[in-house]
């Protein structure tokens, strides 16, 4: 390589590592406001904060996160949302989390919700199975397409947050049983849906 | 093989960079379960580049090459998707490689030892991920092994 090459390589360089600067500066609207308005209990459901364990917590590093037991029409189930707005590698397919502990993605469908749809995957342990569902989030629009998250993301993180809300990953898991009746989620909690 | 003139400083710091864009791996090779040894692909892959330099062959790396590690590795800076970081580090090495549609198609073999191949896979076993990730760098390495060979017998 020669010598101009190698010059206009480091300006370029150098130029990288400006913009990475200039990003860094540059807050990234979160989803905190739409967040905050999601109720920790209302007419026929209540819930508990969960604490973070020392693991997730390590995951979701500056990422905002709740982590609830709801319970309504006597069903209890786990909530998670996080907003990556500050971590965008803290939301990410639910999928590989569940495949590193140990569980086994048997199945999935998708489920509708109000403004799009969400994925119900069945897991699998040795004898066990369970269902989650997920979904991500902008407050309009609701879908379970990882890509598309990424897409959402990596576009707002370019356009200083210019080219859209949040996307915000929402998890929910039943407690007691391995499954849950679904179809009744935006009637029990209506509130998820909020947001 | 263009004979190096001087030290490669300018092309040793872009590959630092594309190197730090691409931390995260360690991570992913440690404690995800499709991607766990990936980093033998890796060692696999990257054979033909250690060959050349154990045979003491003067190199000179690509400044196209070079160049589109560096746009890579910022939009993965500036987006942050571990992805383009990868993408980044893969040009990077492949920069001290001439072009040529075998050396290309080395480069496009990369995706062996990155996580979004374990992703795409995620369906099959860790262990079939692992085999199939050996096998496509294997593959890889033999692409660009006539041309490491014919370029030492001129």
């Amino acid at each position: 390589m020669n010598s101009r090459a190698q010059k206009i390589l480091f300006a370029g360089l150098l130029l990288a590592g400006l913009l990475a600067l200039a990003w860094d500066l540059v807050p990234l609207p979160d989803a905190q406001n739409r967040i905050a308005n999601f109720p920790t209990a209302g007419l026929g459901f209540s819930s508990r904060e969960m604490p973070l364990t020392e693991t997730e917590k390590s995951i979701y590093g500056a990422a905002q996160v709740i982590k609830r037991v709801y319970r309504a029409n006597r069903q209890n189930f786990v909530v998670v949302i996080i907003d990556g707005a500050k971590n965008r590698h803290a939301v990410h397919d639910p999928a590989y989390c569940f495949r590193g502990a140990g569980w086994t993605i048997s199945g999935g469908r998708p489920l509708a919700l109000p403004g799009g749809a969400g994925k119900i995957m069945t897991l699998q342990k040795g004898n066990e199975t369970r269902e989650a569902v997920f979904w991500f989030s902008d407050g309009r629009v609701r879908y379970s397409q990882v890509s598309r998250c990424w897409w959402q993301t990596a576009l707002r993180r370019l356009t200083f947050g210019a080219s859209g809300p949040d996307p915000v990953l929402v998890l929910v898991q039943p407690v007691d049983s391995g499954s849950m009746d679904w179809e009744q989620l935006p009637t029990q909690l209506p509130g998820l849906f909020d947001f | 093989m263009k004979s190096a003139k001087q030290f490669p400083l300018v092309e040793l710091a872009i590959l630092a960079f594309a190197a730090w864009q691409s931390h995260d791996l360690l991570n992913a090779w440690q404690h995800s379960p499709h991607d766990r040894f990936a980093w033998l692909a890796l060692l696999v892959w990257v054979m033909p580049l250690v060959i050349q330099m154990l045979r003491g062959e003067k190199i000179s790396a690509s400044p196209f090459m070079m160049g589109a590690a560096i746009i890579s590795g910022t939009l993965g800076e500036l987006t942050e998707l571990h992805f383009f970081g990868h993408i980044a580090l893969a040009l990077a090495f492949a920069a001290w490689s001439r072009i040529s549609w075998r050396s290309l198609l080395w480069l496009a073999a990369a995706v062996a030892w990155m996580p979004v191949l374990g992703w795409w896979l995620a369906n099959f076993p860790g262990g079939v991920v692992l085999a199939l990730r050996l096998a496509l760098a294997l593959a890889g390495t033999i692409c660009l092994w006539p041309k490491i060979k014919m370029q030492n017998e001129k």
